[in-house]
Parts: C-alpha cells; sequence; structure tokens
C-alpha cells in the first residue's frame, strides 16, 4: 500500500476519469474476494435459519444474560454507521474540506452498516415471524406497542435512520449516476439512466437540490444523535446496575463515531490504494479522521472515568461491585482490551508520525474496532451477569451459532461494501469537481 | 445554444446575449451552479423548505397523536407511569418530525426538479455531466448570427443551433 | 460612566454582605454560588471556544476572537471568588456540617476546595497563556515584527488548545461534581459535569453574541463582523441550544423512567413541587424553547440586533437554570428567593465582568491580525497598532461597553 506519486487531477475530466476509471471491470482477485464474502454470508444465513428452525437454545443465551452478542452486534454495527452520517452530513454543514473525497464510501458504509444492525433483533427475537407484533396497527386483540418502550423507540429510529440515510446517500449521488450514465452504453447505459431519475444539471434542478441537500443534512445530523441515544437508552432505561446512567446518551454517541471513524480507516485505506484514488483521498484527510478520533477517543474515557468515580461516589453498593468486578471478574480481559483499545490506541494519534503512515492508521482503526466491539460486549454482557442478587449472578459465553452469524454480518458487509466499489462512483464526483472550481482552476 | 469549458465564460455570457434580446432557457451544468442563479433571473434559495416545515409539522402531530391515541386507547400501564406520558413521547415526536421532514422535502425537490425524467431532452448534450457547460437560449430568427457571434466572444467552445421543435423543456 | 460597573460591585458586595449578616445568610451565599458557576461557566467556556475554534481551523470566527479571549481577565477574580467561598461552606454544604458516610474523606471542606482551587488555577494560567501568545502575535505583527515569531506563537496557540479543552472537560466536570452535585450529596447523575460544561459553552457562546452585536460596529472591528458572521452564530447557538437541551433530557429521561428514589427526589423538588416547578418551566422556555424557535429562522440569526436579543433571552434562561440547580438544595424555604439582594449580587458579578472585560479591551488590538486564519481571509492589516486597533488613547475606547 505504497503512496504513489500519482498527480492530483487538473480539470474536471481529469477527476471523473480518476473516479470513474475506478468502475471498470474488476479482475479475479476481486470476484475471489466478492465470492468468499458471499460464501460467509450465506454460511451466517444458514445458521440463522438452523436457529430458526431449532429454537434458541442453540444460542448460548440463557438466565442470567438475556441479551447476548446479538445485540453486542446490533449495537456495534448502528454505532458504527453513525460516523457515515458524522461525516457526509455533520461535516458538510460545518463546511469542513476534508469531507469531500471520503463522503461518498462513509454513507455507504453507513447504509449498509444500518442494514445489517437491523438484521440483528429480528436475529435476537427467535420467533421471527411475530416480528410484526411491534408495528402500530389496529389488531383483533385491541392491543398497540407500549410506545414509552425503548424497545418501540428502536423500531422508529432504526427505520427512521435506515430510511433517511439511504435516501441521503441515493441522493446525493443523483448528478454522478447521470454521469455514468452519459458515458455507458447499452445495458449499463439503461440501468444508470433508471437510476439517475433523468437527471440533467440543469439550473433549476441544482437550485432545488442544492436546497434540499443542505436540508437533508440538517435533519441527518440530529438523526445521528437520537438514533445512538435510543439505542443507548435501551440499556440506561433500566435499573440494571452499570447501565442505568444519565451519561449513556453522549457516552454511546462518542463511542459510535469513535468506532464508525476506525472503520472508515479500515475500509479506505485498502480502498483507496486498490482503486487508485490516493490523490483524492489523500493522507491530509486521513490525518484528520485520525484527530477526529483522538478527540472522540477522549470522550470514551472520560465516560470509563466518570462511570467509575460515581460509581463510588454514589455509595451505591451494587453499582460499585459491578464495576469492580468488570475490572476484576469474569470478564476482566475484555473490560482490559476494550480499555487500552479505546483509549490508549487512539492517543498513539497524537503522534504526528503515527498518524500520518498509512500501516499505523490502518491498524489503529482495527484495533478501535475490536475494542470498541468488546466495550459493547462488557457494557451488555457484563452487567446483565452481575445484577442485584448474588444467587442470580452468572456467566454467558457464545455459542457456535452465534459466532457463525456474526461471521456472516462482517462477510454481508464487506460483500455489499465490496460490490459498491465497483458498481457505483466511490468518490463524490461532482463535488470533486466544486472543489476544483472553488480552488479556481477552472 | 452555446457550450462553455467554464462557468465563468458562461456567467460573462449572459449578459452579452441579453443585450442583443435572447432570453435564457436552461443553463447545463456538471457541477453546482447556484452562483449564477439570479443573473439568470431565479431566486437562490428553494422553495423546498416550505415542505420542510410542513412535513416536520406533520410527523410532529402525527407521531405524538398516534401515540397518544394508543396510550387512550388502552391503558397499559407500566411502572405506575402516567398514561399517556408527556417524558418518552418526546422521542416518538423527534423521529417522527425528522422522518417526515425528510421524506417531504426529497418529494418536493424531486417533483420541483421535474424527475424522474422519462424523455430526455434534446438540447442536453452528455458532455455536460463530465466537463462542459451549456446554455441554452431563445431567439428570434433575425438575430441569430449576432447570437452566435457573441456567444463565440464570450469564449463558447462550440455554438449549436437547434430549432424549435427539437428542444423540450 | 467609567466608574458605573464599579458602583455596581459595590452594590453587589453591599448587598452580599448584607444578606450573610442578616437571619438567612444560606440564602445569601446561596446567590453568590449561583453567579459564580454561572460566570464560571461564561468565562472558562469563552475562551475555551478560542481553543475550539483554533483546533478546528474555523477562520469565520476569527474577528471574533478578541471578544472571546477576553474573558481571561476575569478568572483571576473567580478564583478569588470560589476561595472566598470557602468561608461559606457551612451554610451552603450540608456534608459540611453532617459529614456523609463513605465520602467522608472526598466531601472535606480543606479537601474540596484544594482541588477546586487547583482546577481553576490550572485552567486561569493555560488561558492566559493561550491569550498571551495570541495577543503578543497580534502586536508584533502590526509592528512589523518577525514573521518567524509571529507563526512560532500561532504554534503555541496550536498547542495549548487541545490541553485547555481537556482541562475545561476535566475541570468543569469536577467543578460542578464539588460545587453544584454535592449540594445534595446523595443525589448522583453521571452527566451533571458534562451537562455543566455543555451549558458553560453555551452560554459563553450567548454572551459573544452579546459582545459581537455591541461592538461590531467600533472602529476597532474594522467591521469584520458582518451579516455571514452572525448567521455562523446564530446557526453555532441553535446547535448548543440543541445539545444542551439534549444532555438535560437525557438526564431526565433517565431519571424520570428508571424513578429511583435517591435519584428522583432532586428533580421532582425543582420540577413538580412548589415554588420550583414555575422556574423550571421558565428556565425551559428561555434557554431552550424560545431560542430553538427563534434561530430557526434565517434572517434573525443574520440580524445583529435580534440575534443580540434571543442570546440575551438564552443568557437569562441559563442563570435562572443555574438558580434552579442550586438554590433549592440551599435551606429550606416556601418562596422563591429572588429579591433585590440576589438582583444586588448578580449586578455585583456582572459588573465584575464587564469591569475585567473593560480593562483588557483597552490594552489589546481588536482583531487576530497575527493569527494566520485572519491573514488568509482578511489579508494583512499593518501600521501603527494603537490606530489600527482602534484604541487610541484618550478616546472612547471600550468605554460603553453597556450602550
Amino acid at each position: 500500500m505504497k503512496d504513489w506519486q500519482a498527480s492530483t487531477p487538473k480539470s474536471y475530466s481529469e477527476v471523473q476519469e480518476m473516479i470513474l476509471g475506478a468502475l471498470s471491470p474488476p479482475g479475479r482477485s476481486y470476484w475471489g474476494a466478492v465470492i468468499l464474502c458471499l460464501f460467509g454470508l450465506l454460511y451466517g444465513a444458514s445458521c440463522w435459519a438452523y436457529q430458526i428452525l431449532t429454537g434458541m437454545g442453540v444460542a448460548g443465551i440463557n438466565h442470567p444474560v438475556n441479551w447476548g452478542i446479538y445485540l453486542v452486534n446490533f449495537v456495534f454495527w448502528v454505532g458504527i454507521a453513525h460516523s457515515g452520517t458524522l461525516i457526509s452530513a455533520i461535516l458538510y454543514l460545518l463546511r469542513a474540506r476534508w469531507r469531500t473525497s471520503i463522503a461518498r464510501a462513509a454513507e455507504a458504509m453507513t447504509v449498509f452498516a444500518v442494514m445489517i444492525a437491523g438484521l440483528f433483533p429480528f436475529i435476537h427475537l427467535g420467533r421471527v415471524w411475530i416480528f410484526y407484533w411491534i408495528i402500530p396497527y389496529p389488531n383483533q386483540r385491541d392491543l398497540w406497542p407500549n410506545f414509552q418502550s425503548p424497545l418501540v423507540f428502536d423500531f422508529l429510529a432504526i427505520s427512521t435512520y435506515l430510511t433517511v440515510s439511504s435516501m441521503f446517500w441515493y441522493m446525493g449521488m443523483l448528478p454522478d449516476l447521470a454521469a455514468l450514465r452519459d458515458q455507458s452504453t447499452g445495458l449499463k447505459r439503461r440501468i444508470y439512466g433508471i437510476f439517475s431519475l433523468g437527471w440533467q444539471g440543469t439550473h433549476i434542478q441544482w437550485r432545488h437540490y442544492g436546497t434540499a441537500y443542505l436540508l437533508f443534512a440538517a435533519f441527518a445530523t440530529p438523526l445521528v444523535i437520537s438514533v445512538h441515544s435510543v439505542v443507548s437508552w435501551d440499556f440506561a432505561l433500566s435499573i440494571v446496575p452499570g447501565w442505568h446512567s444519565t451519561i449513556f446518551a453522549p457516552y454511546f454517541v462518542a463511542g459510535a463515531i469513535h468506532s464508525g471513524l476506525a472503520m472508515v480507516l479500515t475500509l479506505l485505506i485498502p480502498m483507496r490504494g486498490l482503486l487508485g484514488l490516493q490523490p483524492l483521498i489523500n493522507v491530509g484527510t486521513l490525518e484528520s479522521i485520525a484527530k477526529t478520533m483522538v478527540l472522540t477517543g477522549l470522550i470514551v474515557g472520560y465516560s470509563y472515568g466518570v462511570e467509575y468515580f460515581m460509581a463510588w461516589y454514589s455509595g451505591n453498593m451494587f453499582e460499585w461491585d459491578t464495576f469492580i468486578w468488570r475490572a476484576f471478574g469474569h470478564y476482566a480481559p475484555q473490560f482490559w482490551v476494550m480499555v487500552v483499545c479505546n483509549v490508549a490506541g487512539p492517543l498513539l494519534f497524537l503522534i504526528k508520525a503515527i498518524r500520518t503512515n498509512l500501516i499505523w492508521l490502518f491498524a489503529v482503526g482495527i484495533i478501535v474496532n475490536i475494542g470498541m466491539w468488546y466495550e459493547r460486549f462488557v457494557i451488555i454482557v457484563g452487567s446483565m451477569s452481575h445484577e442485584y442478587v448474588p444467587h442470580a449472578w452468572g456467566v454467558y459465553s457464545p455459542s457456535w451459532v452465534e459466532l457463525s452469524i456474526m461471521l456472516g454480518s462482517f462477510s454481508m458487509f464487506l460483500f455489499l461494501f465490496l460490490l459498491f466499489c465497483k458498481f457505483v462512483p466511490p468518490v463524490s464526483v461532482f463535488e470533486m469537481k466544486e472543489h476544483l472550481w472553488t480552488h479556481g482552476k477552472a | 445554444m452555446g457550450i462553455f469549458t467554464s462557468l465563468g465564460q458562461l456567467e460573462e455570457a449572459i449578459p452579452l446575449i441579453e443585450r442583443k434580446g435572447a432570453k435564457v432557457r436552461t443553463v447545463y451544468s456538471p457541477i453546482d451552479c447556484r452562483e449564477i442563479l439570479q443573473k439568470v433571473g431565479v431566486r437562490k434559495t428553494s422553495p423546498v423548505r416550505f415542505a420542510t416545515l410542513l412535513g416536520g409539522l406533520a410527523g410532529l402531530s402525527l407521531g405524538v397523536g398516534f401515540a397518544i391515541y394508543t396510550f387512550l386507547e388502552w391503558k397499559f400501564v407500566t411502572s405506575g407511569k402516567p398514561t399517556p406520558p408527556a417524558v418518552p413521547l418526546v422521542v416518538v415526536g423527534f423521529e417522527m418530525t425528522i422522518l417526515f421532514g425528510f421524506l417531504s422535502t426529497l418529494l418536493c425537490m424531486l417533483f420541483l426538479c421535474g424527475l424522474p425524467r422519462l424523455r430526455g431532452s434534446q438540447g442536453y448534450d452528455p458532455r455536460f455531466s463530465k466537463d462542459r457547460f451549456g446554455l441554452l437560449l431563445e431567439c428570434d430568427r433575425a438575430q441569430r448570427e449576432e447570437i452566435e457571434i457573441s456567444l463565440e466572444q464570450a469564449g463558447a467552445e462550440e455554438v449549436r443551433v437547434l430549432r424549435t421543435r427539437e428542444t423540450s423543456q | 460612566m467609567k466608574l458605573l460597573p464599579l458602583a455596581g460591585i459595590v452594590l453587589g458586595a453591599a448587598s452580599f454582605l448584607l444578606g450573610i449578616r442578616g437571619e438567612d445568610p444560606s440564602r445569601a451565599w446561596g446567590s453568590y454560588l449561583v453567579n459564580l458557576v454561572f460566570w464560571m461557566g461564561i468565562c472558562m467556556g469563552s475562551v475555551t471556544w478560542v481553543a475550539i475554534m483554533n483546533m478546528t481551523n474555523a477562520s469565520w470566527g476569527r474577528p471574533l476572537k478578541r471578544l472571546a479571549e477576553a474573558q481571561v481577565a476575569t478568572m483571576p477574580f473567580l478564583w478569588i471568588l470560589v476561595a472566598l467561598l470557602y468561608a461559606g461552606h457551612r451554610s451552603l454544604y450540608i456534608w459540611s456540617t453532617h459529614p456523609v458516610h463513605g465520602k467522608e474523606r472526598w466531601l472535606e471542606a480543606d479537601f474540596l476546595f484544594g482541588r477546586d482551587l487547583l482546577v481553576i488555577g490550572a485552567m486561569t494560567l493555560v488561558s492566559y497563556f493561550l491569550v498571551h501568545q495570541s495577543v503578543r502575535a497580534d502586536e508584533e505583527k502590526l509592528l512589523g515584527g518577525d514573521e518567524t515569531s509571529v507563526r512560532l506563537r500561532w504554534r503555541r496557540q496550536i498547542l495549548l488548545s487541545p490541553v485547555l479543552g481537556i482541562l475545561y472537560g476535566v475541570g468543569m466536570s469536577v467543578l460542578a461534581w464539588d460545587l453544584i452535585m454535592s449540594l445534595d450529596p446523595h443525589w448522583v447523575s453521571t452527566l451533571f459535569g458534562g451537562y455543566y460544561f455543555m451549558g458553560g459553552l453555551y452560554s459563553a457562546l450567548a454572551w459573544l453574541a452579546v459582545l459581537s452585536f455591541l461592538f461590531h460596529r467600533r472602529e476597532g472591528i474594522q467591521g469584520k463582523i458582518d451579516g455571514s458572521v452572525f448567521h455562523d452564530l446564530g446557526k453555532l447557538l441553535f446547535a448548543f441550544c440543541l445539545v444542551t437541551g439534549d444532555f438535560f433530557y437525557s438526564q431526565f429521561l433517565v431519571i424520570w423512567y428508571g424513578n429511583i428514589p435517591e435519584e428522583t427526589k432532586y428533580v421532582i423538588l425543582r420540577v413538580k413541587t412548589e415554588p420550583w416547578n414555575s422556574v423550571a418551566w421558565v428556565v425551559l422556555a428561555g434557554a431552550f424553547g424560545i431560542p430553538f424557535l427563534a434561530l430557526l429562522s434565517r434572517k434573525l440569526k443574520m440580524s445583529p440586533p435580534l440575534l443580540g436579543a434571543t442570546a440575551l433571552v438564552v443568557l437569562g434562561g441559563m442563570w435562572l437554570e443555574r438558580f434552579l440547580l442550586v438554590v433549592p438544595s440551599v435551606g429550606a424555604r416556601g418562596q422563591i428567593p429572588l429579591g433585590w439582594a440576589e438582583v444586588g449580587v448578580a449586578v455585583g458579578f456582572l459588573s465584575l465582568e464587564i469591569m475585567c472585560f473593560r480593562w483588557f479591551m483597552e490594552r489589546v488590538p481588536w482583531l487576530p491580525v497575527g493569527d494566520p486564519l485572519f491573514e488568509k481571509r482578511w489579508g494583512s492589516l499593518s501600521g501603527d497598532p494603537l490606530e489600527v486597533s482602534g484604541h487610541l488613547p484618550g478616546s472612547n475606547k471600550g468605554g460603553k461597553v453597556r450602550g
């Protein structure tokens, strides 16, 4: 993954060729990777089918840990989704220039991550065929879902997030799909033509599109905060020690952005190399991501510290005991992995040499991903296994079915992302051209 | 129709041709060209904002209203909380505001842009999505030559003449 | 006119001293604490805003830099005022007269005030260094000084900014736990520190908006604070209105839902019982409701007087919010203690801030000419520092600060 000396494009056509050139017919190794991911996906799906046919007993969840790694994965994937929207919507509102080259890929990551996250409540549900009971519809038993429940908030928030982020991503692509249509022939032209909805780039269209895009970004921003706050409230609104804490909403949002940025680094560093996009997604952009991770890592570290301090300060023996057990009990290894990876890892980025080095960036991205997965594990499983009554304490281990489904989810994510890279412009073409224009090169 | 390689040149051409009595029909651009909207006599901000406001308010009232209705319909009391409870409904209202506001903005934008567009217009050149800017204007036959000269003076790379029947907008 | 703030300070001190000699000294100490935590949020928050804008390379806000930095002048006085607060700890804090089991050593007057003074001292020192570098860079630039020195000062500001940011987050949290949360020593909210420092940033931003309105036409600013700067300021204020509201709601929802008596006691006192519930509604409207609705409008954000007025509403709402956090836990009473004595003390603190602000602005260039982000956008201004910065000796420098 060496940084090529490829020159920065200096004209619109160069930008377009560089980005759309990445969509050229892929080689065998690409298809090999896609097939591999497809196998992983199918393996995970078949394990899920096995679980549906056999029953939830094949998963490791039992008393007292009723929420296992299905929900760990749910929170993990929702968290990953948030960075994409942060980059494409929030940084757009803040007029941060470094956002432009990575926004499209980050949004794609969001859409796929939300889709996968949305699967996990179904997987965890067991009796998948009754999922529709959470939808409010008039029924012969005169029942309604309890709008007071955080699980119903979840249903509303995740479906809103999925709708909004996929539409935001798609709308952002319209001018680029039109560009693809115009330079393709035959079937490709027809398909891109349909998806580009006949976009022509007239001044009237740009007028409405520009205003609407700003409004989309303005909606997506509070959505990011609210969705992960809602997910955090799945836990905070209970009275489980270690869960019932007011800091959960901002803590989870910061953690989500932290893990999402790490995933952006993990995905984008290989992508830019393999697709030849180095001049567009330059090291300066990656450095900005790294610097933001220092901030989110500090917030996460602050939250860990505050929770520990308050557990002691409150004088609540259950709370304090849970936190001691987290650090020194059965799940202590996971806890320490979490602390070291999430807090110490990003602090390496304070050193300029590290945050401008591709290998270190990639490595710390992986480290933080692992750390953040373990954080969700420690919070969810760690608290449930050590609640108020000592006789009700118990330990949980994920079964092979759960781990297979988790593997399936990662494969699905990679599968979708690989397809994205080759069929849709991975960098926003028209926004990169605008970059050139405002830099006075046109 | 004048085809330019830069938006700046196109912008300069507009007053030139307007002086000769031609009217700008459409500007085609591969990038966001809202800077020149004023010159073409169009306001920069778009009325989609009203759709946003209306949609948001609709979402808020629908979401909160529906939730309150379900609480009154079936008093499912949990943890001794009041029915309907004001505090959690903030979340419901918030999410529905965003969902409906977003969707109404989206639909309004698509409608105003005339999308999805089933028939292509013949004034459109595929290069407009890559690196060329187009200025489609309307003029009388008599002024045609003058306009062509003005366009070339302004730096048009190419000038094309299209008969009225061919253009559709 | 120049002596008005001094008169205000005397009025404040007098009201306060009368209060503590009266029948209910805790009421006077209560109003002292309210104003102290309110202004600490504004002053520390202001300089932290400078740090944040430095770290994010925000060029839009450069003309506001000096106005925000000016609050550093008040910090040493805040340190003194916190030290003086020690004298009132027996009237204010129940744990000083009845030590709380399990927390005796943490909630112990000497340790508590020691660490708080340390924290405020650290923030003051780092803020001072940050502002010092910034001011010197501008002065050197105006005198046609050495470019490398100016650039070095910018590098130092870049290094100090994250330090201040971290100190602010951690330090203000400690102050919130020690000075406000411990008023009810059995009550805990993990987000309380975060809520306090976000509210501080929000109030500081509103204060900056008010200052921008008052000063944007002054010579020293040279018209650089224009409609677009107000628009951006308004958008940021809107964002922080949402953030502070979100932090409030996060605490409220979790406590409401869990319904655990140790937690709900604090909230119920403030939100459900007489006489505080009416104050709570006013706070909700003033600090969140009205600013939210007002700041949706683009025209309002771009109009300096309207934005300034909205910011004043925010400040009023946030002052009442700090009042609502502190006062219900200070002694038992049936009436809202908001009388002339409280107004006097509030005026005293405001006058202190005005006096320090004026002292500072009279001595520094008003535009951050030595700041590379300013230069990039507005080009360099050179010439006699006093003329360019608009404060000629003997002229109407910062005289009419309060219009």
